[in-house]
């Protein structure tokens, strides 16, 4: 394949490698946009990567009035795990300790269409004590659970669908601050997107892995092929001597095509400002096909 | 609203059990084969066709009723899905026992609307009624799910014995309300000069859970859809069965 540049920056002719995991959608509201944030970021902390945390998490989008189902501001959150059966024990603790305890929250299914559901307030209902009340409006059942500042309403369960993780990209660039600038290009060009997530700080991701390590109880190890500091004397480096920092991004998506346009925008933001911005180039994660069925080639993703 | 339309055409004061008339039964039938269908009426049997006249069209799309002068008991009884659209007054037991669907009554509404039909043991199960006049006695009597909204006042013993399901009564209700209720809401649109008897006083508050009343009554032109708040008085009982359920008074 020919090479491909954007604005000078090269993008490599290779691929990010994706698996497929289990998510779910959550709608969040309360008093103010001020509290969303609040139960929001406590809901999808220490939520980066499932190989520490147990899941993905973080807010797809904040939602206005009139699109939450209770007439007040909101967020949707899309949170990925494993299987169906981790993100129902995660989910219902994360909204158990994060949602119920935020003042004025209230969670709702954000996917109501799917044969697989978990639990939220059906999981949750007994803190109630006895006193916890089931409503049906429609085809939707939730719970009214009585707290310290009036009642915690939450939807009985929520839908998990089929999405994928592990998309990703890597920003290349002359500088530390050249290549931070050009990764929160890319984060600010993906956050609007519906369907995909970036779960790691900021969206960003500066110590990315390789499998495996030198010690026995490691599974994964810093991806030293990646790592500036280690060039030369990591006979694998992929980085040529003008490289002074590396950032990847991560994208967890409902679909392929969600995936596909999140890395579509946001190598096209990281590029933008092209070599003159100190972005040298672009490439991606992948274990050679071993990995995972969704392989995003960076060539087809930006034709 | 699409459909089958049937218009009384018999004696002011005739008196018909519309019970067998629902949109699933009906569904796929002709204007011929319903106008040839047995319905009680007065005492005895009369054909629907002999007392209304029966449109074209598919009940499965929906039912409209013109009662004129006749009284129509029973209109929905036992309704599982469809719609029913009354535009007129319906008679006693209206939606009783109703387990889905929408029926909504544009005039008032009789005795037990949503209520148990006789002998049985429960009342409505589900759906949807909507009332734009007022209601009778023993409203949502025995309910166990669904949604009875009446934009006018209903009579006494509303709620009576209610098991679960929500009854909203814009202009308030008669004496004894929500006696021997094990759980569910009654909301009332006016507020509660007294506790109701069997009750606690659970004091004033905005309810977020009435803002998902609300979306869910969307598109029928109810009181509560029109209503600018969600703040309402909450008396907890009947103590005698529990106190799980509630009435809310709007304030």
């Amino acid at each position: 394949m020919a090479e491909m540049h954007i604005n000078g920056v090269r993008i490599e002719d290779t691929f990010a490698e994706a698996f497929p995991m289990t998510y779910t959608r959550l709608v969040i509201t309360a008093d103010t946009p001020a509290w969303v944030e609040a139960a929001t970021s406590s809901l999808t902390g220490f939520a980066t990567s499932v190989i520490g945390c147990g899941c993905e998490a973080a807010v797809e989008r904040l939602l206005t009035p009139e699109e939450t189902p209770d007439g007040r501001p909101g967020a949707a959150v899309l949170i990925f795990g494993m299987s169906t059966g981790d993100l129902a024990k995660l989910v219902v603790n994360r909204v158990g300790q994060c949602i119920m305890t935020s003042p004025g929250s209230a969670c709702y299914a954000g996917l109501l269409e799917g044969s697989k559901r978990i639990p939220l307030g059906d999981g949750l209902r007994y803190f109630g004590d006895g006193h916890q009340i089931a409503k049906k409006f429609g085809d939707r059942r939730f719970w009214r659970l009585p707290v310290m500042d009036g009642e915690f309403v939450c939807e009985d369960s929520v839908a998990v669908a089929k999405g994928i993780g592990g998309g990703n990209f890597l920003i290349l660039a002359a500088s530390h601050r050249q290549c931070l600038a050009a990764a929160e290009a890319a984060v600010a060009a993906i956050r609007p997107l519906p369907g995909v997530i970036l779960p790691f700080p900021g969206g960003v991701v500066r110590s990315g892995s390789k499998v495996g390590s030198r010690y026995k109880a490691l599974i994964a190890s810093t991806n030293t092929r990646f790592c500036p500091t280690l060039r030369a004397v990591e006979p694998e480096t992929l980085l040529t001597p003008d490289v002074e920092a590396v950032l990847e991004l991560v994208l967890d998506g409902s679909d392929e095509a969600a995936i596909r346009t999140g890395m579509r925008a946001g190598i096209a933001a990281a590029a933008a400002g092209g070599t003159a911005a100190g972005v040298l180039a672009i490439t991606a994660g992948n274990y050679g096909g071993k990995l995972g069925p969704h392989h995003f080639h960076l060539h087809e993703v930006m034709a | 609203m699409s459909g089958m339309t049937l218009t009384f055409r018999g004696d002011a004061g005739t008196i018909v059990d519309m019970s067998a008339l629902l949109p699933d039964r009906l569904a796929g039938l002709t204007a011929v084969e319903v106008a040839g269908l047995p319905l009680p009426c007065g005492g005895g049997v009369a054909t629907v066709g002999g007392m209304f006249e029966v449109s074209a069209g598919d009940a499965a799309e929906g039912l409209l009723i013109r009662p004129g002068q006749a009284v129509l008991h029973r209109v929905g009884a036992g309704m599982a899905s469809g719609r029913i659209l009354v535009e007129g007054d319906a008679g006693s037991h209206a939606g009783a026992g109703m387990s889905g669907g929408l029926l909504r009554i544009t005039g008032n509404a009789g005795d037990a609307l949503g209520g148990a039909l006789p002998g049985l043991p429960s009342g409505m199960r589900g759906g949807l009624i909507s009332v734009g006049g007022s209601a009778g006695d023993r409203v949502a009597e025995r309910m166990r799910r669904g949604i009875v909204v009446v934009d006018g006042v209903v009579g006494a013993y509303a709620a009576g014995f209610m098991v679960a399901g929500t009854l909203a009564a814009g202009g308030g209700c008669g004496p004894h309300p929500g006696f021997g209720m094990r759980r569910g809401t009654l909301l009332l649109g006016q507020p509660q000069d007294t506790v109701p008897q069997g009750f606690a006083d659970g004091g004033t508050r905005d309810w977020l859970f009435l803002h998902l009343l609300r979306r869910a009554l969307e598109g029928t032109g109810s009181w509560f859809e029109r209503a600018g708040t969600t703040r309402a008085h909450r008396f907890i009982g009947d103590l005698a069965e529990g106190g799980h359920g509630e009435i809310l008074a709007m304030a």
